[in-house]
């Protein structure tokens, strides 16, 4: 039974104050879905006692028969909050007067790190994050990689401690100790916050601290919770002690003398710590009366904690009536709300200090100003963070924020691709939306039009999308700032169709697929292979799924994963490579170097961009790599694709014509950096310096059809020339794991050339996390073959970190970088053997 | 012949304009994979017989004798000998050589500028229809060892073939052996008995025009059929293996009488080249490459080609520049993919050299023509002729059927026909990019304009600056100059 309407919900959209906006993070199989049914089950959606079980946001198949989450769903819902509670929100732009009604927009996403992009894309168009923690493993490693990814686009973090059943049940955890490990968890989160944010910038501080009630403590699964809120509310009276001073003295270093009946600060024989005194005894007893059958216990104890069973459930025992009393005791979704509507951000606060991270374009413009105070009758500004599948395939809901404005049915509007640039005509186009929508989970709901602050659907926009994009009515508007993954497509697989003649299949289902995830890229390569690139073997094997299944639906066959190399240098070129045009009239000379340390990182990270003055570029790569500064000044371009990780410098002195063949040495330059000399892959770190040019006089015997070739030859004449080597992505591997365990990790990981580099315990628990860098390429099987070595107890998580060069010479044709040159060569359909030098080097 | 070698840009390249004598001396012949012929294989008395006749039949009197590149040395020999033949009339014979396009193709063009009135056409042909003159293709006669080859056929392929529509095809060496037509000639019969098949197809390859047209009745579509190639494995067998898809084919290597088996290559091939086709449905701008200018039809297509991009927003540009080459192609900067309009012989699309992609009239179709969407071709089409109205892989273009948007699978972008309900950039950020700083670093790296260069030649500032007065020069010899 839905306990609210769309009408309801569509009321609340225009107060602005009154919503919030809320992703679900936390590290895998912590709990978030499981948690989330709590809220949806308060919102009526589903039913009270099937709350934990539906897992009503894991909508695909796969997602409940694997449980685990693979897409990030979104769900708006309406509540009401007390009268009483209402005083706690006191700022003013985070209420409406004289409105009870809040509108939470939920996404739950999912928590393996293969899908991490996924939660980006629900980043973006939320304000609020709740943080869930499992509180016997503690905080994890994705705990930290989202929670990071949080605060760097300025999302406000709150903390729920998830599974105090198993603390309570397996670990049977005392009540100081389970205190601990609580302490623990709230310090470790708010280490990682520390590090990330600063407290006197514009998001302020956003620590969470129990005694504030942004911390909250429970069970998904048994759909219980609470916070210092509501316990210091049942007490207030008994004490006569104002509720807020109640929380502050629930936690942390209070203890309460039962004799003396003082409060202390200090540990002494007979006081006790308030946190398990009063909030903790009540649920152990409570637990160990019903778990170990004390009927007249359980009567009076009920009575204390004002639980009054229903008829039905008087017959249960054991862990169902555990379930039933607690939830009745501490509705979970009661704590949740209230931590959601006190402590999480509303647009209107929210777009204040996010409008800066989100918007391209000039802060002080028309769309700026009406983004930051979230102006519902400003121009629209909308970001579209994803396609979700719709039931018509190959169609899908562009999902997004409204950020200002109000996007409605039938509404004509500018929508931009991510490569829009304001005054070109690329990647922009003009079209009516065709439906505006409110996404509930597995339905949706045609609603009339959407006011900023809200998420919503679009239909008719995605075939104009590739998966992001931005949609506006403003003339002039910039992008919105496109998303920064964590992770990267690294891994790869070919397919092709079993039956050749389904072809245009295969590749019709891969442009739907391209779009159906944030992350996959779907590529066809020169070589003919159709390349699906993911993030992980497991991200991988559900987009084969999906494609195999939904998108092209026919049977297809698939190479083992691959990853792609890149060519890098390791020397100077050992001599200046000259190289002549066809008609002999043009020669150029040019050597190559590798790029130092972190250059092609910062290039990556945009720290260095074409985008840049030359002015700043030149003192930053002076300063920081010890560049010759008028040098730096005269970089050529980036490449491959303008923005890549090698450039050309010009090192000529007063040469004649020079500005004339810039173009074509670029367009050359393009050619061969993407397209490597050693095995035809995308070059990195490599700086190429153009020594002197000699030119034909006459423009015409200079012109393009002379230089590219000229120079792409060139390029590879100095690529062979400085030491050849071959690059491989690195995972970050970090393992947790018993002790007993470790032993069998570094054996794994030696065999397939991995290395630790740290290995830590985690405090206060016996378990290890050790941290490893292992090459993509030796990770396929690895987390099975881990499991094997460990007993199943150790289990991995694996972000691609970085590239590093291959030892080994791959011109020497024992060693390994030849044969992977050979075997990517053979694949590529290329002549097998080395590069001879000679075909693109010139003698004067 | 195989293909036009191209000219790996190592430096044995031509130029686009001018080429240093040495350049000429050392450039590579088209002679890679084509045995040797001697004199008598390809001037012997049927082929005196056909061409004199031909000759005097018609009347002709000037005749042009178009050589590939190793035939020359027999070409003198052979005009001499013609001439001999045709002494009493008062015939002229011309050699030709260094053909325009390919050795394949009946140069015209040449052929016109001695006002010849008939082409005699030695070596590899493609056959395409010559719309101007009057040809005569001579084939070489190669020796075939024809008991030792049913020998051979019976003992490797007649369990293969048992039951089996089995196709034979002639190399152009072994047109001779197919005496009569059909089901009459001796071959014919000897391959029945030698390959039991339960129905057999003798063909010659290319086909003759007349011939071609007969042959559309043929069930192409059969991919269950053997197909036994009678020649070596040279470029004319992949074109044949390309369009005619089969179960397997074999190779009867006639010189070495050896026997071998290829797998049909058109799945691999046609994936292969999807990547291309990727990238014409890519291109801002395409550049038709007319490598023709005998082959019928090829004003047809380029019109048709035309029609196509305009549809879906790209521009085109029709360029000529007689055998391509990497330098000549790369000075059209801005172009993003060749669409190659020549014969089926004529075959660069797979060299590495080529700064932008250069795709078949086929595969161009295949991309601009939405009756392509999702449509997998049997067989790979070389000769535009058959994607023509009436020719058999025609397919209506329908220009209200152009999706409207798409991604692709190469940029990984969105791609679209021209935005026509957008009104023109006229802000002032288009023209920014026109007077970039000559020397700043270069961004683009997809689709160059030429208003994206940061060199647009000298500036003629038209209309800036005052006419100069005229002014009396210097006269005479320097020497004589009455002033500096």
């Amino acid at each position: 039974m839905v306990n609210f309407t769309v009408d309801e919900i569509r009321g609340l959209m225009d107060k602005k104050r009154n919503i919030r906006n809320m992703s679900v993070i936390a590290h895998v199989d912590h709990g978030k879905s499981t948690l989330t049914d709590s809220l949806v089950s308060k919102a009526g959606i589903i039913a009270g006692a099937k709350a934990g079980e539906t897992r009503f946001t894991d909508t695909r198949k796969d997602e409940q028969e694997r449980c685990i989450t693979i897409k990030s769903t979104a769900i708006s819902m309406y509540f009401e909050v007390e009268e009483k509670d209402l005083v706690f929100i006191t700022q003013p732009d985070q209420r409406e007067k004289e409105c009870k009604g809040f509108l939470i927009n939920l996404i739950d996403s999912p928590g393996h790190v293969d899908f991490s992009s996924e939660v980006t894309a629900a980043l973006r168009v939320t304000d609020g994050a709740l943080v869930v923690v499992d509180c016997v493993s503690g905080v994890c490693v994705q705990t930290e990689t989202v929670l990071r990814q949080a605060i760097a686009e300025r999302i406000k973090p709150i903390l729920f401690m998830n599974k105090m059943d198993r603390a309570l049940l397996e670990l049977q955890l005392d009540a100081e100790e389970l205190y601990q490990t609580f302490q623990r968890i709230v310090e470790n989160v708010n280490v990682i916050i520390a590090t990330y944010n600063d407290d006197g910038g514009p998001m302020g501080e956003v620590r969470v601290d129990p005694s504030k009630g942004s911390v909250g403590f429970g069970s998904g699964l048994h759909g219980w919770a609470f916070t210092l809120k509501q316990f210091s509310e049942m007490y207030s009276e008994k004490f006569k002690i104002d509720v807020v001073k109640l929380m502050n003295r629930l936690w942390g270093e209070n203890f309460f003398n039962a004799k003396t009946k003082k409060w202390q600060k200090q540990k002494e024989a007979d006081n006790k710590r308030s946190f398990c005194m009063y909030i903790l005894d009540p649920i152990y007893k409570v637990f160990d009366a019903i778990m170990n059958y004390k009927k007249e216990e359980i009567g009076t104890l009920l009575e204390k904690i004002g639980v009054t069973l229903k008829h039905e459930d008087k017959d249960k025992d054991g862990k169902v009536l555990l379930k039933t009393v607690m939830r009745t005791w501490l509705p979970a979704g009661e704590a949740l709300l209230q931590m959601i509507a006190i402590h999480l951000p509303s647009p209107v606060v929210a777009q204040k200090y996010r409008m800066e991270m989100l918007y391209e374009g000039p802060l002080d413009d028309e769309a700026a100003v009406a983004v930051k105070n979230c102006d519902p009758d400003g121009p629209l500004m909308m970001y579209i963070s994803k396609m979700v599948p719709t039931s018509d395939k190959g169609r899908f809901y562009a999902f997004g924020r409204v950020f200002s404005g109000k996007v409605a049915t039938g509404q004509k509007c500018r929508i931009m691709g991510p490569n829009y640039t304001p005054g070109k005509k690329e990647d922009l186009y003009e079209k009516a939306i065709q439906r505006t929508i409110l996404m509930m989970g597995r339905y949706v709901e045609a609603i009339e039009d959407v006011p900023s602050g809200n998420i919503c659907g679009l239909v008719g926009v995605d075939q104009f999308l590739v998966k992001t994009g931005t949609i506006t009515t403003f003339k002039d508007a910039h992008n919105m700032k496109v998303m920064k993954f964590s992770v990267s497509p690294v891994v790869r697989v070919a397919v092709e169709p079993k039956n050749p003649a389904d072809l245009p299949k295969l590749v019709e289902g891969l442009k739907r697929l391209a779009k159906s995830d944030p992350m996959v890229q779907c590529i066809i390569e020169e070589s003919g292979e159709h390349i699906i690139a993911g993030a992980g073997e497991l991200h991988l094997e559900i987009c084969l799924k999906d494609l195999e299944e939904d998108h092209a639906c026919i049977p297809l066959k698939k190479s083992d994963p691959v990853v792609s190399y890149r060519e890098t240098v390791n020397d100077e070129s050992d001599q200046m490579c000259l190289s002549k045009s066809p008609n002999k009239h043009n020669r150029l000379l040019m050597k190559a170097l590798p790029m130092p340390d972190g250059l092609p990182e910062d290039i990556d990270n945009g720290e260095v961009s074409s985008k840049d003055d030359f002015k700043a570029r030149a003192r930053y790569l002076a300063e920081k790599y010890d560049y010759d500064i008028t040098e730096a000044r005269k970089i050529w371009c980036f490449g491959p694709d303008g923005t890549g990780p090698n450039f050309v410098l010009d090192c000529t002195k007063s040469v004649q014509y020079l500005n004339e063949i810039k173009d074509s040495v670029v367009a050359g330059f393009q050619w061969a950096s993407k397209e490597g000399i050693m095995a035809d892959e995308n070059m990195r770190g490599v700086r190429f310096n153009i020594y002197d040019v000699t030119l034909h006089a006459d423009a015409i015997h200079r012109g393009g059809g002379q230089i590219i070739p000229t120079t792409r030859r060139c390029l590879y004449a100095a690529a062979i020339t400085a030491g050849p080597r071959l690059m491989e992505p690195v995972y970050l591997c970090e393992i947790q794991c018993p002790e007993v365990a470790v032993g069998g990790i570094y054996g794994v990981l030696n065999r397939r050339r991995g290395h630790v580099f740290e290995e830590n315990q985690v405090v206060g628990t016996p378990m290890f996390v050790v941290k490893a860098y292992l090459p993509v390429n030796e990770s396929f099987g690895f987390t099975a073959d881990l499991r094997s070595n460990t007993g199943g107890q150790a289990f991995p998580q694996c972000v691609f970190d970085h590239w590093q060069v291959l030892p080994g010479d791959p011109c020497e044709p024992a060693s390994k970088p030849y044969q992977i040159v050979q075997d990517t060569r053979k694949r590529k359909g290329l002549k097998e053997g080395l590069p001879d030098l000679s075909q693109y080097l010139d003698k004067l | 012949m195989t293909t036009l070698q191209t000219e790996t840009a190592s430096g044995s390249a031509a130029s686009a304009f001018s080429s240093s004598d040495t350049a000429a001396l050392e450039r590579e012949t088209e002679l890679q994979a084509e045995e040797q012929v001697t004199f008598e294989q390809i001037w012997n008395e049927t082929h005196r017989k056909v061409s004199s006749g031909w000759i005097r039949q018609n009347g002709f009197k000037r005749i042009c004798l178009q050589f590939p590149d190793d035939y020359l040395p027999h070409s003198n020999a052979i005009s001499v000998s013609l001439k001999e033949l045709l002494t009493p009339e008062d015939v002229k014979v011309f050699i030709m050589a260094d053909t325009t396009y390919g050795s394949c193709c009946v140069d015209e063009i040449a052929a016109a500028h001695v006002e010849a009135d008939s082409v005699i056409h030695f070596g590899n042909a493609c056959q395409s229809k010559a719309s101007r003159l009057p040809v005569l293709y001579m084939y070489p006669q190669l020796p075939l060892d024809v008991p030792r080859m049913m020998e051979t056929l019976t003992a490797s392929l007649q369990a293969e073939c048992k039951e089996r529509v089995v196709c034979v095809y002639l190399d152009i060496g072994y047109h001779h052996l197919r005496d009569q037509l059909g089901e009459e000639s001796s071959l014919y019969k000897q391959l029945t008995e030698a390959l039991q098949p339960k129905e057999l197809v003798l063909e010659v390859y290319p086909l003759a025009e007349e011939e071609a047209d007969a042959s559309k009745q043929h069930p192409k579509s059969a991919s269950e059929r053997i197909c036994l190639f009678v020649g070596n494995d040279n470029q004319r067998f992949a074109n044949l293996s390309l369009t005619a898809p089969a179960l397997q084919w074999h190779i009867f290597d006639g010189a070495s009488g050896t026997l071998s088996a290829k797998n049909p290559l058109t799945a691999q091939y046609i994936r292969r080249r999807y990547f291309y086709i990727e990238k014409c449905k890519d291109a801002q701008t395409l550049g038709l490459i007319v490598a023709t200018l005998t082959a019928e039809g090829y004003l047809d297509v380029v019109a048709r080609l035309q029609a196509m991009a305009k549809g879906r927003g790209i521009k085109t540009q029709l360029i000529s520049v007689g055998r391509i080459n990497p330098a000549k192609l790369a000075n059209f900067l801005e172009i993003d993919c060749f669409v190659l309009i020549g014969c089926p012989f004529n075959n660069m699309y797979n060299s590495k050299d080529y700064y932008k992609p250069i795709v078949s009239v086929f595969e161009a179709e295949m991309a601009l023509n939405p009756a392509w969407h999702m449509k997998y071709p049997e067989a790979y089409v070389t000769d535009f002729k058959e994607l023509l109205p009436a020719g058999r892989s025609f397919l209506a273009y329908d220009e209200q059927a152009v999706p409207e948007h798409d991604v692709s699978l190469v940029s990984g972008r969105m791609r679209g026909a021209a935005n026509a309900s957008l009104e023109t950039a006229d802000d002032p950020a288009s023209l920014a990019v026109a007077t970039q700083a000559k020397m700043a670093l270069m961004t683009t790296n997809t689709g160059l304009t030429f208003e994206d260069r940061t060199w647009q030649g000298l500036d003629p500032a038209l209309g800036q600056t005052e006419p100069a007065e005229l002014q009396p020069g210097l006269s005479g010899i320097p020497i004589k100059y009455s002033h500096q």
